[in-house]
């Protein structure tokens, strides 16, 4: 019997650590020991218990060997239930589920991130996967917008990334305060503020549509082929294992043949864009 | 090759009751349904197609998926798997067709538990389709009138007996069960049953091209489908009768520390189906989530099984409070 399937295993809840106003990373603990084994990129579903169960996307990295977490902006009846849970409480998880980055065919290449909001949450599982894999993997641009300085998620890791061997990273936002001296304007606009190499390089995009759409009229002006460009999509989902229904883009389960997508295969599906 | 009469057979099924659920069609208030068998509940071997497909005995409306309680600083979860012994009588081929499509949907890489467990234990007994309604064309999609395979044991009406041919030992032991009921038949039926299909077929005047279809609705203009759209009430109605619309809902009822997660028939036609957390809603059109049902039934059902997702029972026509006939629109937008 596979009920597995169906029934969420235990995790506790051990580090909550405000991002944004609205936005927590949660890090987790399985009793039984370990992480989730999961794909930098994939997702998961998280219960909490009376309220309900919501995709969420992972963004530690399998790297990080004893726990996992989840960065979250309490916006749904489940998640606004988790951003009250106290360190120690108990939630379910069911997952990993998805295909994940393709890891494998981005070793010896190059690594573009654009993130706007919330989206650098699953990219930061690949970024921190190819910071403890660092030998097999090329150049890497981090280039994360967000509106307002303190819209920006995970600056307590900027520091350190920039730190790392081949490693650059600049940020912006679409309006400053008296905080700010960097950069101000769209995601896209940072394509332009350094040298990216288009031969051997693979852009990683997580933001809204908007943004989606703007920067990559930006990569297709500056060389970038549909098949090097990957993004995740975001569905109403239920079940996680391509049953339900709720998540298809044509023939296409986000739950299970996704989230991520190339910008081909997207173009493919319809309604995916 | 075996044959029983009309009156016996409720006598057999009678006697199956002491050992399984008996699923039958059963005639309320003028409505023919798949119901359970009890004392007081008669079955019909005269009708058409039942007004809801037998889906529900393999994917209920409402189901249990576990019970979660909490105990002292932890959550319990117990679950159960339904496996009662059941026999579904008088399930006609497109029906089976269509679960033979829930078997794709609810197998693969994750098998689902609860839907294999009843799928296990139900003996299928299917009834060769001698009298199609006039929304029937399962001709056209290569899943009726007659059926092949897939069945434990298929039941065929001819002029003054029923045929019963035996396609799985499952099959067999309930036929065993009550052997005096059925006597040898001889090779003769086999034209009998032929020429009753031959019939039935010409019955069906309903007819589309579905490798055409699938091939142009990637195609049709928005307008088209906007002009649907307006006639659809987003009642969900031809998903539910649907037997092979399978998409649920799964949702948690907590009361007194202590609670139970289900999964619910839900619809790609209903409003709210793929609305997120925070409001986005990809389908929020009816004429997006019209096109998105007809090209799920033959375009994505067909990229991701390899067969088409529609049987040709004609539910979505009989039920359709706008008075959407999927077949006249299939023509209509095959010729533009």
């Amino acid at each position: 019997m596979n009920e597995g399937l169906y029934l969420p295993r235990i995790a506790v809840l051990k580090d909550k650590r405000a991002e944004t106003p609205d936005t927590i990373t949660f890090t987790f603990e399985l009793p039984e020991g370990g992480n989730l084994n999961n794909i930098p990129g994939q997702c998961l579903q998280l219960t909490v218990f009376g309220y309900g169960e919501a995709p969420i996307s992972i963004t530690s990295s399998p790297t990080q060997k004893d726990c996992f977490q989840l960065c979250v902006r309490d916006v749904g009846n489940v998640t606004k239930a988790l951003h009250k849970l106290e360190i120690g409480d108990k939630v379910g998880v069911r997952g990993p589920w998805g295909n994940g980055f393709p890891i494998e065919g981005l070793k010896g290449k190059n690594a573009v991130f654009i993130a706007g909001g919330l989206g650098l949450a699953p990219l930061r599982s690949l970024i921190n996967y190819i910071v403890d894999n660092r030998r097999d993997y090329g150049k890497v641009w981090v280039l994360s917008g967000a509106r307002t300085p303190k819209d920006h998620l995970f600056k307590w890791e900027w520091d350190r990334w920039s730190k790392i061997d081949r490693f650059e990273v600049l940020t912006t936002v679409d309006r400053g305060d008296d905080t700010w001296t960097g950069n101000v304007g769209v995601v896209g606009s940072l394509l332009y503020k350094t040298d990216i190499q288009v031969e051997n390089t693979m852009v990683f995009i997580c933001g809204p549509p908007i943004m989606f759409r703007f920067v990559t009229m930006d990569l297709a002006k500056l060389g970038f082929k549909d098949d090097m460009i990957v993004s995740t999509l975001e569905r109403h989902m239920k079940c996680g294992v391509g049953k339900c229904g709720h998540c298809n883009v044509g023939s296409k389960y986000v739950c299970m043949d996704g989230p991520v997508f190339t910008y081909a295969e997207m173009k493919k599906q319809p309604g995916a864009l | 090759m075996w044959k029983i009469d009309k009156g016996d057979i409720l006598k057999w099924l009678k006697s199956l009751k002491k050992d399984f659920e008996v699923i039958a069609p059963v005639k309320v208030h003028g409505e023919v349904l798949f119901m359970p068998l009890s004392d007081d509940t008669e079955i019909t071997l005269d009708y058409t197609n039942t007004l809801e497909s037998p889906k529900e005995f393999f994917l209920p409306k409402t189901e249990e998926m576990f019970n979660f309680r909490r105990k002292g600083e932890d959550f319990e979860i117990t679950s159960k798997i339904d496996d009662k012994k059941r026999v579904l009588f008088g399930i006609r081929p497109c029906d089976v067709n269509a679960l033979t499509l829930l078997d794709e949907v609810f197998g693969g890489k994750y098998r689902d538990p609860y839907y294999f467990s009843i799928r296990r234990n139900t003996t299928i007994v299917a009834m060769t389709c001698v009298q199609p309604d006039i929304n029937c064309f399962c001709d056209s999609m290569g899943t009726g009138p007659s059926l092949s395979r897939d069945f434990d044991l298929l039941f065929t009406e001819l002029d003054e007996t029923y045929l019963v041919e035996v396609g799985t030992n499952k099959g067999e032991e309930i036929l065993k069960l009550k052997k005096d009921l059925f006597k040898e038949a001889d090779e003769t039926r086999r034209d009998e049953k032929k020429r009753k299909i031959e019939a039935a077929k010409k019955k069906i005047k309903r007819r589309i091209d579905p490798f055409e279809i699938s091939k142009k609705l990637k195609y049709v203009d928005d307008e088209i489908w906007r002009k649907l759209g307006e006639r659809c009430m987003s009642c969900g109605g031809c998903s539910h009768v649907c037997p092979t619309c399978h998409c649920f809902d799964i949702r948690d009822i907590f009361v007194d520390e202590a609670g139970k997660r289900r999964r619910y028939w839900d619809s790609c036609m209903l409003p709210g189906f793929t609305r997120m957390a925070g409001g986005v809603n990809p389908r929020g059109t009816k004429e997006s989530r019209i096109k998105q049902r007809y090209n799920c039934k033959f375009n994505y059902f067909f990229e991701r099984y390899g067969r088409f997702g529609c049987v040709g029972c004609g539910r979505c026509t009989d039920v359709c409070q706008g008075n959407i006939d999927m077949v006249e629109f299939l023509k209509e937008m095959n010729h533009h």
